[in-house]
């Protein structure tokens, strides 16, 4: 298992703490999605 | 603000659950965020779930949740690695033939990137899931009960790109 290129950097990204959640994630209790969009 | 970054990824699907393609004993979490548990190569068949750990760690450890960067990259390694998920001898979890299923993900937190393959989180989201060329009844089910977006894997990239940075 793994990836095939090593390791490169590490970083840190803020965003989906648990205790904030990021505006532009979807609601957890979001209607059922219809987005089923044509094949290209 | 900095975004987090989006990937791709496969999961088997079966009872209802995303399992890790690696460690079947990794279920992510459908409502919300999931977070990254330590896995070895001993626990990689293991059913149970695992103790928390500081995941990922650096190089020589692999755990995290693992984004790739393309989605060619992500067919790519499950071709690689087609390990099917095997039904415990104490539990059997699963009374279904497990389905691999694509989607995209966005990773948050501490990130080991791999340069332009991918990268290990330790926190990850689904984001929506791909079908091709149609969504079965197991795929559909999962959607509507976690509400999960189904995007046709042609459409899957330029969704991707409506979330921001892809590392």
């Amino acid at each position: 298992m793994g990836f095939q290129t090593p390791q490169t950097e590490r970083i840190h990204r803020e965003g989906l703490e648990p205790e904030e959640r990021p505006e532009w994630l979807p609601p957890i209790e979001a209607p059922v999605p219809e987005r089923e969009l044509e094949p290209a | 603000m900095r975004l987090p970054c989006v990937g791709y990824r496969y999961w088997w699907l079966t009872d209802g659950q995303l399992r890790s393609w690696v460690a079947p004993a990794s279920r992510w979490n459908l409502d919300g965020v999931t977070e990254a548990i330590h896995i070895t190569a001993l626990d990689v068949a293991a059913l149970e779930p695992l103790p928390p750990h500081q995941s990922p760690g650096d190089e020589p450890d692999m755990c995290g949740l693992y984004g790739f960067k393309s989605l060619w990259g992500a067919e790519h390694w499950i071709t690689n690695y087609r390990r099917i998920p095997q039904r415990a001898t104490t539990e059997p979890y699963t009374a279904s033939v497990p389905l691999p299923v694509c989607g995209l993900i966005v990773g948050a937190g501490d990130i080991c990137v791999h340069g332009d393959e991918g990268w290990r989180a330790s926190r990850a989201q689904v984001l929506a899931l791909g079908y091709s060329p149609t969504p079965g009844p197991q795929l559909r089910a999962l959607s509507e009960q976690h509400a999960i977006p189904l995007i046709h894997l042609s459409n899957l990239e330029r969704y991707a790109d409506e979330w921001g940075e892809r590392l």
